[in-house]
């Protein structure tokens, strides 16, 4: 699966421990055994992910739901 | 899930049956549906609805006697619905969708004499190019010419001249002798005598009585390949002929197929339908009286249409609102549960539907049929989780719940003070205790000084297990009271929750329970009469527990003697929308249930059960438990108005209950509970949204802890915001926050999901409350 997923405004985040600004790449998550390729923000340094609450309340919760119900 | 598990359900939920009128109409004409396009003004659809099982309606329509109306359910209460005029109506004010003639086949059929018998088996015939040669004995018509009262003028005409233009002839009869019938049976694949046709004489054509007898299932003569409508003497003949006319069509179509015409008749025969429909709450329609009788104008059709009960079972539908929530009903559920369960590719889209349902048995109390729908739901639920498909989202954080109220620092069993065994165990329940610590302890110590010889438990029974499907948890839960049961020399267990007491007599029914009600009813502490008026609201657990439904009464007699009955009480009564985790699985749905078993008090609600009172509570609505009344911790009018706690809340009271009891009766030294950091600001508003987001300020201190100690995981240089996160469990917590002059964590906003993304600290790490951590190491109480 592959979800471009919207709205993810990520002005003036930082890494904490890099320094450097995030941006957005593809990132595997995994969730009741499946996993798949989405696009998150995150440090292109130090590959630590994160996850707005914008895409726990909204799309995430769709794919997480989209997971449960395969 | 066995395939005959569907079967039985879909057996007994008779939604799908069609109405009385439908069953006793011999063509199966769709009354309802006729009914309700005209109630709705929609004429061309009735007439859609009539052309389907309905031959040659053009004619047929204007001359049915009514075979239906004794059957009618208005029949009861004033009189039939008048479908006969109905369908006159809708016939002679619209016009049927033209057929074309079908290329010709090689089955020819040959007809003696051209009445209303005669017409229906041409135009049936020729649907599928099956022609028909019509051997006159007299005027083209037969009876109908005599009907010109009921038939338009140009109406029989345009018919006649339509059978033909289908491809049908019409011949000259040479003379009817048993030799003319020889002959046409041996041209052609069978005969129809129409002795609807007065000038058709059937002893003429060699027939002796014995061979004039007519199947009612193939309208068939004794003499093979002779078909036969009856007399005008016949009751209905009208409708007799269109039936003999459309069975003898069936039959040719089997001839022609070299199949016996009796062969899979079953779907039109004549029977009563299983589907029952509750007319209690019809309103009186009284018959409509058309000034026309022939001809009702639009209005007068539209009321008699509208006397329509548009007969269906809504019974369960009825009274509840899961049920209507999916648009369906019961037996299209099971089917699409059936399909979810069994399905190995595809998605699995029936899962909210499985795990929305209360389990609280009110459908089966009002279906007609008492079609077990919980049951049925239930085993669709274990099967989910035998088979790893349950989602984890929809009873994960109930189970998180039970887990933590088992917990060491939270659940414990003390003997009464000064013996070693109790005599009788009182078990508040996990919810009574999270809502009521106070309450619960007053309770305990009445029961202590009245009856004696009580010990104490706290947990939880293990019914949010048994909810959700969990069996191994179940089962390691009930090992533990089990143990409880066993060292006090197997004492009865007091039980306060209805729920509990379910859970109890289904998974321990060796353990000896009575409730808590029926001991405060036999021996009720001194009363403090209350005199506002309280709506009682019986708990969907104790549905079929009469005894505790009546101690309920006797003590609301006593405490607060102006109470009244909720509208659906005792074994109807609904469900607060928390039975079965429904309410977990679907908040907005348990909400709205919520809702609906509120409407209908006219007073503050008291329950018996305390999630009932703290689901009540959170839709706005005052109420109360049974125990606020009989041993007040402040003002009633105070206690109705209190908000339920929250789930923070929740946990905080289980374990402060624990110190409270521990402390006060049995005067052990138990450290105070952790204060909650006052290094932490939670504001009003966030509450509320973690609340929804089900994330405790347990769940907040934990990120922040970890972020005190490695740093947060990222910054913003614009807001100045820091953002932590966690993995403690199969839930990832995201804590975005500031740091205050003095040093405090302002919280901003905190957030959760359960997919694993990288980085995360404690990611993919099991903390031991984890249930399956929980299932093996066995808990602990
Ligand atoms: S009450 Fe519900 S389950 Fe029972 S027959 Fe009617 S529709 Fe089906
Ligand atoms: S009330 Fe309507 S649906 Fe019911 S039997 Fe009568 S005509 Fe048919
Ligand atoms: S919620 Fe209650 S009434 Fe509705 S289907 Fe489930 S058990 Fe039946
Ligand atoms: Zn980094």
């Amino acid at each position: 699966m592959d979800r471009k997923l919207p709205d993810m405004d990520i002005t003036g985040w930082v890494c904490q421990k890099c320094q450097s600004p995030l941006t957005i790449y593809q990132v595997r998550v995994t969730y009741m055994g499946a996993s798949f390729e989405v696009e998150l923000p995150g440090c292109a340094q130090c590959g630590t992910t994160m996850i707005p609450k914008i895409l726990a309340f909204g799309k995430m919760l769709d794919v997480e739901k989209i997971l449960e119900d395969k | 899930m066995e395939k005959e598990v569907l079967l039985a359900l879909e057996d007994r939920c008779t939604y799908e049956e069609p109405p009385a009128c439908q069953s006793r109409c011999p063509l199966h004409v769709d009354g309802r549906t006729v009914a309700r396009r005209l109630a709705e003004g929609k004429l061309g659809e009735a007439r859609k609805a009539l052309d389907r099982q309905l031959p040659l309606a053009q004619l047929t329509g204007l001359l049915c006697e009514g075979a239906c109306q004794e059957s009618c359910l208005r029949h009861g209460l004033e009189a039939a619905v008048n479908l006969p005029l109905l369908e006159r109506h809708v016939v002679l004010n619209s016009r049927a969708v033209k057929p074309f003639p079908m290329p010709a086949t090689s089955n020819k059929v040959a007809a003696i004499g051209s009445s209303l018998g005669t017409l229906v088996l041409a135009s049936e015939l020729s649907r599928k190019g099956n022609k028909v040669t019509i051997y006159l004995t007299g005027p083209k018509g037969g009876a109908l010419l005599a009907a010109n009262n009921l038939i338009p003028d140009g109406v029989l005409n345009e018919t006649l001249e339509l059978i033909e233009f289908l491809g049908n002839r019409f011949a000259e009869a040479p003379g009817l002798t048993p030799e003319f019938l020889a002959q046409l049976l041996d041209e052609f694949k069978g005969v129809f005598i129409d002795q609807g046709d007065p000038t058709v004489k059937a002893v003429s054509l060699g027939l002796n009585p014995a061979e004039l007898e007519i199947d009612p299932t193939t309208s068939g003569s004794t003499r093979e390949r002779v078909f036969l409508a009856p007399t005008a003497a016949v009751p209905n003949p009208y409708l007799a002929a269109m039936v003999a006319g459309k069975r003898s069509a069936g039959s040719f179509d089997r001839l022609f197929q070299g199949v016996k015409p009796s062969a899979a008749r079953e779907p039109e025969r004549v029977y009563e339908t299983t589907l029952v429909v509750d007319v209690k709450e019809a309103l009186p329609a009284p018959k409509v009286v058309p000034s026309d009788p022939l001809s009702p104008t639009t209005e007068e059709a539209k009321l008699e249409a509208e006397r329509c009960l548009n007969c269906a079972c809504h019974s369960c539908l009825n009274v509840c609102p899961y049920l209507r929530n999916y648009k369906g009903y019961p037996k299209k559920y099971a089917r699409e549960m059936y399909n979810n369960i069994i399905t190995t590719y595809g998605n699995r889209t029936s899962n909210i539907l499985i795990n929305s349902c209360l389990e609280c048995d009110l459908c089966k109390e009002v279906c007609p049929n008492a079609a077990d729908v919980p049951a049925f739901i239930k085993k669709a639920r274990d099967e989910m989780v035998r088979t790893n498909h349950m989602p984890a989202s929809a009873h994960e954080y109930a189970l998180e719940d039970l887990v933590s109220a088992n917990a060491p620092d939270t659940a414990f069993y003390r003997p009464p003070v000064g013996a070693a065994k109790g005599e009788r165990i009182f078990f508040p329940g996990c919810q009574l205790v999270a809502s009521k610590p106070a309450t619960v302890l007053k309770t305990y110590e009445y029961l202590n000084s009245s009856i004696g010889g009580v010990g104490l438990m706290s947990a939880c029974c293990g019914a949010p297990a048994r909810w959700s499907g969990r069996a191994v948890l179940t089962g390691t839960i009930t090992q533990e009271i089990r143990a409880i049961y066993a060292a006090n020399g197997q004492p009865t267990f007091i039980l306060a929750c209805p729920s509990c007491q379910l859970f109890f007599q289904a998974e321990i029914p060796e353990i000896p329970v009575i409730s808590l009600w029926e001991v405060l009813a036999q021996n009720p502490p001194p009363s403090l009469i209350q005199s506002v008026e309280l709506t009682l609201h019986d708990p969907c657990a104790t549905r079929y527990a009469e005894n505790i439904q009546k101690s309920a009464r006797r003590l609301l007699s006593v405490f607060a003697p102006r109470f009244k009955e909720q509208k659906f009480t005792g074994r109807l009564t609904k469900c607060c929308g928390y039975g079965g985790l429904g309410g977990s699985a679907n908040e907005t749905l348990g909400y709205e249930i919520a809702k609906d078993t509120v409407k209908d008090a006219t007073s503050p609600l008291v329950s018996y059960c305390v999630m009932c009172r703290d689901r009540f509570a959170k839709t706005g609505a005052k109420s109360l438990h049974l125990l606020d009344v009989i041993f007040p911790t402040g003002k009633l009018t105070d206690l109705m108005s209190e908000p339920a706690p929250n789930l923070t809340a929740r946990r905080d009271n289980r374990q402060e209950f624990k110190r409270l009891a521990l402390t006060s009766v049995w005067k052990e030294e138990v450290k105070p509970m952790a204060a909650p950091k006052e290094d932490i600001v939670i504001s009003e508003d966030l509450w509320a949204v973690m609340e929804q987001r089900r994330v405790l300020r347990g769940d907040i201190e934990r990120v922040i802890a970890e972020a005190a100690k490695n740093g947060p995981l990222f910054f913003n240089q614009q807001t100045g915001h820091n953002l932590a996160s966690l993995r403690p469990r199969q839930v990832t917590f995201w804590v975005e926050y500031v740091i205050d002059k003095d040093g405090r964590y302002v919280i901003k906003d905190a957030w959760c999901h359960r997919m694993v993304a990288p980085g995360t600290p404690g990611e993919g790490a099991e903390s031991p409350a984890t249930l399956e951590g929980y299932a093996r190491t066995g808990g602990r109480v």
